[in-house]
């Protein structure tokens, strides 16, 4: 027999797991922020006495074939990582929200056009496109951001417009509309308060993969140029000396996997939340 | 269903239209003057003149639309230009490379799913089981390690620490195996939590229970209704996975140096061999619609409702 739990439990565990996994999140971008203050020693200083040291007191990440020190470089990479990331499905987000919304609420010739040039990107594979953009504008954080963006924002419109389509005939819309209020006020004041949630939920479970797709891109030697530190770079620079110092390519990889880990647990969490919630 | 592939075929020349533009557009987003560039990849001394009569050769002088039509016709007879580099025909080159790549994706796709549905069902059908909580952390797991990282850690494994496989993947087939493995994990894992998902919903619905409640046997009720219930799911997420693949594989092959097409492709951009990037994205990028409006009809086949809706 299964347990029968109740759903106010499942809603109190689905919140808690939320708080700690946010919790935690919130520190990564804290450490990220002050990883100027955190680092021992500065992450681009070389020095050809200290080159590939094994972790020490001093090198506690060791240091790299350039002799900078990998902890430093890590904590610099968190800042690079978690900012694009940042920037990017915070753009996208923006664009593909207020697109898809437009296309809801409005329908008609609107919807017919935006939802063809949505199909459009949808249609094409996101990294190929993105490879190829990123290596003809010559490499380059910006670049590598315009390469993902160019197909990333697609999915947020069609969610936004799904949503706008499924509050868009409730009542207090219709009632806004009698009251005299302009379109723009009904999906500001109304359909935006209503979809926020989910739409914003959907954002938080792309954040993984979006840090998946730049330090893919910067793994390429596409995405940040160097000597600026990010951890896909970081891991594609020391692989050619691995078996000299492994630990220059295991930080950063350790730091890559646990910061996606958790931003995808953290886009779960939210989702098993929204998952309880609606069931009430 | 005839009208139904015939709707699907034509609303594929547009997308087919907007690819090819998109991708002759590419060429013209690089910075700098192509004639130069073609001229610098050779290792041509530039002067004023010759940039000129390169131009001329190449037909910059005509105006862009101009240019896209010829190259489109170009296309459509097989015809992608000739690399900045050697001279020889785009078309070829990638052709070269397709073969090795689709070796590489084939197999790496078929591994995943030959692991991930027998996994998937028997999560779904054990729900929060030990197994069920076992592979939901596998899977979670490796849908969040990025594929670069998993086939430098192999490499550092396999291939430097225990040396049991070559660091270059050769033509042989244990040189295949670590690459099918890089691609394979993360693609294995999204496709358990997709597919698991996928299964639960239909064992949730109140046909199963009615079918259940009429004392067919569970395992009939399983293999002949549920699991045929979400095939159709499936292979549209296996589908969509192909877009994935595509971009793993340059990441893939450029690290084991497999000379498929992704690698070609990674070279080119080194190179600024930009017809051979150009090509390589349109040639990807039909490969996706089709592989897509395959996937939808085999959906439509299999559930005949969806083409009344649609």
């Amino acid at each position: 027999m299964k347990k029968v739990i109740s759903n106010k439990i499942i809603r109190k565990r689905a919140r808690r797991r939320v708080y700690v996994i946010g919790a935690l999140c919130v520190l990564l971008v804290l450490i990220a922020i002050f990883a100027k203050q955190l680092s021992p020693h500065d992450p681009n200083v070389t020095s050809a006495l200290l080159i590939r040291r094994p972790p020490s007191k001093e090198y506690p990440f060791g240091t790299d074939s350039y002799g900078r020190c990998v902890l430093s470089r890590v904590l610099a990479g968190a800042g690079t990582t978690i900012f694009a990331t940042t920037v990017l499905v915070a753009v996208t987000f923006v664009i593909g929200t207020v697109l898809g919304i437009i296309s809801g609420y409005y329908g008609g010739l609107a919807d017919t056009l935006i939802m063809r040039v949505t199909e459009l990107f949808l249609a094409f594979p996101q990294m190929v496109v993105a490879i190829a953009v990123a290596g003809i504008l010559g490499g380059g954080l910006k670049a590598a951001l315009i390469a993902l963006g160019v197909t990333a924002w697609t999915g947020y419109a069609k969610i936004a417009r799904s949503h706008t389509l499924s509050v868009k005939n409730e009542n207090y819309i219709a009632a806004a509309k009698l009251a005299g209020l302009r379109g723009w006020q009904i999906i500001c004041f109304h359909i935006l308060p209503n979809t926020l949630f989910p739409l914003v939920t959907n954002a938080l479970t792309q954040i993984g993969t979006t840090m998946i797709g730049i330090s893919g891109l910067s793994f390429l030697g596409l995405g940040v140029i160097p000597p600026q530190a990010e951890w896909g770079s970081m891991i594609n620079e020391s692989r050619a000396y691995i078996q000299l110092a492994p630990w220059a390519v295991l930080y950063p990889a350790l730091a890559t996997v646990i910061t996606i880990m958790l931003f995808n647990y953290l886009g779960d969490a939210v989702m098993d939340l929204r998952k309880a919630e609606r069931r009430n | 269903m005839k009208k139904y592939v015939i709707k699907r075929l034509i609303s594929l020349i547009p997308l087919l239209l907007i690819l090819s533009f998109f991708s002759f557009l590419l060429l013209d987003m690089a910075p700098g003057d192509p004639a130069e560039k073609k001229l610098a990849a050779q290792g041509v001394a530039v002067t004023k003149e010759v940039i000129e009569a390169e131009r001329i050769r190449m037909g910059l002088d005509r105006p862009f639309l101009t240019r896209y039509f010829a190259w489109l016709f170009g296309a459509l007879r097989g015809d992608l230009g000739v690399s900045y580099k050697d001279g020889f025909p785009v078309m070829g080159k990638l052709m070269d490379g397709l073969g090795k790549t689709c070796q590489l994706a084939v197999s790496s796709l078929v591994l995943s799913l030959l692991v991930s549905i027998p996994v998937s069902v028997i999560c779904a059908v054990r729900q929060d089981s030990l197994f069920d909580n076992v592979f939901r952390i596998l899977s979670f797991a490796g849908n969040s390690v990025p594929n670069f990282l998993i086939s430098v850690l192999l490499m550092f494994v396999f291939c430097i620490r225990m040396k049991i496989f070559p660091v270059i993947a050769g033509d042989s087939f244990s040189g295949l195996f670590l690459p099918v493995i890089s691609l394979a994990i993360p693609m294995t894992g999204r496709f358990i939590r997709q597919f698991r998902a996928e299964i639960i919903s239909q064992l949730e619905q109140d046909f199963v229970t009615g079918i259940r409640a009429r004392g067919v046997r569970e395992t009939v009720v399983l293999f002949r209704n549920v699991l045929y219930n979400a095939l159709g799911h499936m292979i549209t997420i296996a589908g969509l996975s192909i877009g994935t693949l595509m971009g793993g594989s340059v990441v893939i092959e450029t690290i084991f140096r497999w000379s498929g097409i992704g690698k070609l492709v990674m070279d080119s951009i080194t190179a600024r061999d930009y017809p051979v990037v150009q090509g390589f994205v349109l040639i990807m990028g039909v490969m996706y619609l089709v592989i897509g409006l395959v996937t939808d009809l085999i959906f439509v086949t299999l559930d005949p409702r969806t083409e009344i809706t649609s």
